[in-house]
């Protein structure tokens, strides 16, 4: 019988934290656009003598991390030095958290597709600086140290994953989670959110862990998953045949979908690790903690909940409109001004997600302001406009800064509800539609709404969807 | 009159301020003296004249305006090659900096320049403050000025020399083993070695991050606290700067000493320590007691400990320090080179002096990862527990009283095994592992005229007592005259 495998998969995600200034200086980190080596001063780039400082706010984004990873926050932790020869580090040491990081055992729990609810533990959160940026031509290197002392924190994973789909939906609720807390863009594309796989295979059952092996140069959620899927298959044909998975250092090659051996253990650094002496300890008082909770947004989860209670939404579209905490804000404000939560979930999840997908806008870049489009939810509700009429204004405001009212006002979309009208259109019909109206008089009360609306569109089409709807059926029925 | 050179800060200050003199008189007065010994001495390594007179004229402008002076407005000074200077030349007495000017100021440079003290330029020292004689600098040798064929002391060794020699009125220095106290005893001057914290350690090179310390020199103990109310601030730079408020260091240096407790440990008493060394200390007791003084024999039990502890947290924390010397953004960087690494390895097998090297390798060694819990870790638990002997210590006692070397300057070509010369701090190790302050002070000379230094030791923060012991040594048994004809 063909042996059973079973992957084990922890992730370490790196997330920049965007608090506006480095983490030990007063350098400003909005350096995207910038010339190289212009956001720099003595202490990013390690001139003789000078000194770190943390810069607080470092400290309160990571915390705020913690807590939105359910992590246990010490109120004593430490700084350490990582030593290492590399051209873009100024220090030749990176400032780093080793033994005693500031946030510890932590979860997240994710959703897969099949609906099952899994819980990943966080194993430990720390917060260390960045590099600079090494960049070479064909006979010259440069290094950009623009980067060098960003705050980063580093989000270790137990080893909890076990198929590429988690680890894909951990990276996605770890995204949603952080960002919900407004301290990191986590964006992989521009680079603040960064992920190394750790992978190793063991047969169904056992408890023993198989070598692991490191995989770099993810730089996509998709990219992570298939490596990951790559590495189990590579692993698991490598044991079968006889062999021995190495401890390696393996990059992710993209273009080729497969991994490649970056260093091997033999190659491995002695970092030399030691409490930094130029930094006092890390304390966190209770004072700091409550205030940081206090600032802490609602979470995804509760935010969930409290639509489904709160606007009684189904869970999926509470979902969907939680993904992002500024999409949710704006459904909220759309659902206060028109006071109609089903409608207003509607509109968003049918009208305006697909509108930012076709334009690949977010929403805070959205044209159509949310006082506007509950006014448009009125106008229907209130009988104003018919929902395809309101279709047509939604479309215009797109383009159109002017308020929906004023639009349909001027441009004449009022639906016409002046019985007398409309009756004189209705006889119209009728009288140009004997077969139709024979047909309605014939059928079972099943069919009949449906003759009806073969009617009603011939009313439409003559006032060009202006007639209220209501109105026109019920001249229908009372004169058939 | 006495030449301007041959006085003390405080007589300078009040000379300025009655309108006697001019700062550029002392100025003058200064680099006519650093004319005529500097060539034997070897005390400085970067000297800017013209600065120096371009800033003794606006205090003198200030004096003409009335307007008042702070207290060591318009005394000169000079700072260590290990204090970064913005635009000037800034060494660590190293190779591997020569070419590098600072961007930037230290935080007591700052402090120099607020108070408009005059800087003249920066001393000569053991490279990276590694030594004990200043004989590993890679600019120039300092000779001791009762001496010249015996070594200064280092790591600050051109510090104390131009003050002994008179060619500044105050100099600072950084000890991190003992490299204020060691060579303000074999050149005779007086020394302070602050608590951890009290002065700003930004803008200092770092050597040993954990046990670094700026302190001053002065002729006088009265000198070195003028000096201390200067520098001694808290610094928002340095998180290891305590935020604690400083005390007038001038204001209890003549309160007389009657009741006070004096210990005496027994451990600092060894076996191969100079007899001449020892006379001299045990007569400073017996003044002491004339004094008033209570004096108790207690004991450090870890002492023995001390230096072994030191010689692997010093080199660790160094190594990690200088790694950033490595010719990529500023410094030495070698000619040829066929990759990175070949670049690392040649600049910094060209940039570094012997010793540096020796002590970057044991610090790579004992923190690396099959060695770290058998030395690194193990020197920290002693640390704590010659600490924690200091803190017994210091419950029944006000201050420590031990020599300040086991021995008076050596020959400079006396060879010593780097084991040897480790030596050389085995009484100041103690206070840097602890963190506790110490100054040393001179107690008498030797039937050949070399100075001796006595030690005491204060607890934390508690600068104010030793100045104030030290002082009444000075003031009432002791105190040395600098040597004229060099």
């Amino acid at each position: 019988m063909a042996r059973e495998w079973e992957a084990v998969i922890g992730l370490e995600v790196h997330c920049q934290l965007k608090t506006g200034t480095k983490v030990w200086c007063g350098c400003s980190t909005d350096y995207d656009n910038a010339k190289p080596n212009t956001h720099v001063c003595p202490i990013c780039l390690g001139h003789p003598g000078v000194l770190p400082k943390l810069n607080e706010k470092v400290l309160d984004y990571a915390i705020k991390a913690g807590l939105a990873l359910n992590c246990d926050i010490n109120k004593e932790s430490k700084f350490d030095r990582k030593n290492y020869f590399y051209p873009d580090t100024p220090k030749n040491y990176q400032i780093t958290q080793f033994d005693k990081p500031y946030a510890e055992n932590g979860y997240l729990d994710i959703k897969l597709n099949s609906g099952r609810e899994k819980r990943i533990g966080i194993t430990r959160i720390h917060i260390e600086e960045d590099a600079g940026k090494s960049i070479h031509t064909t006979n010259e290197s440069f290094v950009n140290f623009n980067r060098a002392s960003m705050p980063l924190i580093e989000i270790v994973s137990e080893p909890d994953i076990r198929t590429p789909e988690e680890a894909y939906e951990y990276l996605n609720t770890l995204k949603t989670a952080i960002k919900y807390t407004g301290i990191s863009d986590v964006s992989m594309e521009l680079g603040s959110l960064r992920c190394d796989a750790n992978v190793s295979v063991r047969e169904k059952g056992t408890e023993k862990f198989g070598t692991r092996t490191e995989t770099k140069n993810l730089n996509s959620f998709k990219a992570v998953a298939k490596a990951i899927e790559y590495e189990i298959g590579r692993q698991i044909e490598l044991i079968e045949n006889g062999g021995v998975v190495e401890q390696e250092t393996l990059l992710w090659d993209e273009a080729n979908g497969v991994t490649r051996v970056m260093r091997s253990k033999e190659e491995a650094n002695d970092y030399r690790y030691f409490p930094e002496p130029d930094l006092v300890k890390v304390i966190i008082d209770n004072d700091r903690l409550e205030r940081l909770k206090a600032e802490m947004p609602e979470s995804k989860i509760d935010k969930v909940k409290r639509f489904i209670k709160e606007y009684d939404l189904k869970e999926k579209d509470a979902e969907i409109l939680s993904n992002e905490i500024e999409l949710a804000d704006y459904f909220e404000q759309v659902a206060k001004y028109s006071n109609n939560s089903k409608s207003s979930s509607n509109w968003i999840i049918t009208e305006v997600l697909r509108v930012l997908k076709e334009e690949n806008k977010e929403i805070t870049d959205f044209s159509i302001r949310a006082e506007h489009l509950a006014k448009i939810i009125k106008l229907i509700d209130n009988g104003t406009i018919s929902s395809k009429i309101a279709k047509k204004v939604f479309e215009m405001k797109l383009t159109d800064s002017r308020d929906p009212e004023e639009i349909v006002k001027v441009e004449g979309l009022t639906q016409v509800s002046d019985s007398s009208e409309i009756e004189k259109i209705v006889d119209e019909v009728i009288a140009n539609n004997p077969k139709m109206v024979e047909d309605y008089k014939q059928a079972d009360e099943g069919r009949k709404p449906r003759v009806l609306k073969g009617l009603m569109g011939q009313v439409m089409k003559i006032t060009k969807g202006k007639a209220n709807p209501k109105l026109v059926t019920e001249l229908f029925e009372k004169k058939l | 009159m006495k030449k301007l050179y041959k006085l003390t800060a405080k007589e300078l200050s009040k000379l300025l301020k009655e309108k006697k003199i001019k700062a550029v008189d002392i100025v003058n007065s200064i680099f006519e003296r650093i004319n005529e010994v500097e060539d034997k001495i070897g005390s400085f390594v970067y000297l800017d004249k013209e600065n120096a007179l371009e800033q003794a004229k606006k205090v003198d402008e200030k004096i003409e305006k009335g307007i008042e002076l702070k207290p060591l407005e318009g005394i000169p000074v000079a700072i260590k090659d290990n204090m970064v200077s913005n635009g000037e030349p800034t060494t660590a007495s190293s190779k591997i900096l020569s070419n590098y000017k600072g961007i930037y100021d230290a935080t007591v440079v700052k402090l120099i320049k607020d108070e408009g003290m005059i800087l003249i330029g920066k001393t000569n020292m053991d490279e990276f403050a590694m030594g004990s004689t200043t004989k590993t600098s890679f600019i120039k040798e300092s000779k001791n000025p009762w001496d010249l064929e015996r070594v200064p002391g280092g790591s600050s060794g051109g510090s104390a020399t131009a003050v002994a020699a008179q060619e500044v009125i105050l100099t600072l220095g950084s000890d991190t083993g003992g490299s204020i106290r060691q060579p303000a005893a074999f050149c005779g001057v007086v020394g302070l070695k602050p608590t951890y914290g009290r002065v700003s350690r930004y803008g200092l090179i770092a050597f040993g991050s954990s046990l670094d310390q700026i302190g001053p020199f002065g002729k006088t103990v009265e000198d070195v606290a003028m000096f201390m109310n200067v520098i001694a601030k808290h610094d928002e730079m340095d998180t290891t700067s305590l935020n604690i408020e400083t005390p007038d260091y001038t204001k209890n240096l003549n309160e007389d000493i009657k009741g006070l407790k004096i210990g005496i440990p027994k451990e600092y008493f060894i076996d191969g320590m100079d007899n001449e060394v020892k006379k001299a200390i045990e007569n400073a007791i017996e003044e002491y007691k004339k004094m008033g003084a209570e004096i108790v024999e207690i004991s450090l039990l870890h002492t023995e400990y001390a230096p072994s502890t030191y010689y692997i947290i010093a080199p660790a924390e160094a190594s990690s320090n200088l790694a950033r010397f490595d010719g990529i953004r500023y410094g030495y960087r070698t000619e040829n080179y066929k990759d990175i690494k070949d670049l690392y390895i040649k600049t910094r097998s060209e940039g570094f002096g012997d010793e540096v090297k020796r002590r970057i390798m044991i610090g790579t060694y004992v923190l690396s990862a099959g060695y770290y819990d058998a030395y690194y870790k193990q020197a920290q638990k002693v640390r704590r527990l010659i600490k924690n002997d200091f803190d017994k210590a210091f419950k029944n006692v006000d201050v420590i009283l031990t020599p300040a070397t086991p021995n008076t300057a050596f020959k400079l070509t006396d060879k010593k095994s780097p084991v040897e010369m480790y030596l050389e701090d085995v009484f100041t190790i103690s206070a840097n592992l602890a963190g506790i302050p110490g100054i040393v002070i001179p107690t008498g000379k030797n039937k050949n005229g070399l100075p001796i230094g006595m030690q005491l030791l204060g607890k934390h923060f508690d600068e104010t007592t030793l100045l104030k012991v030290a002082n009444n040594f000075e003031k009432r048994a002791y105190r040395i005259e600098l040597p004229d004809n060099i």
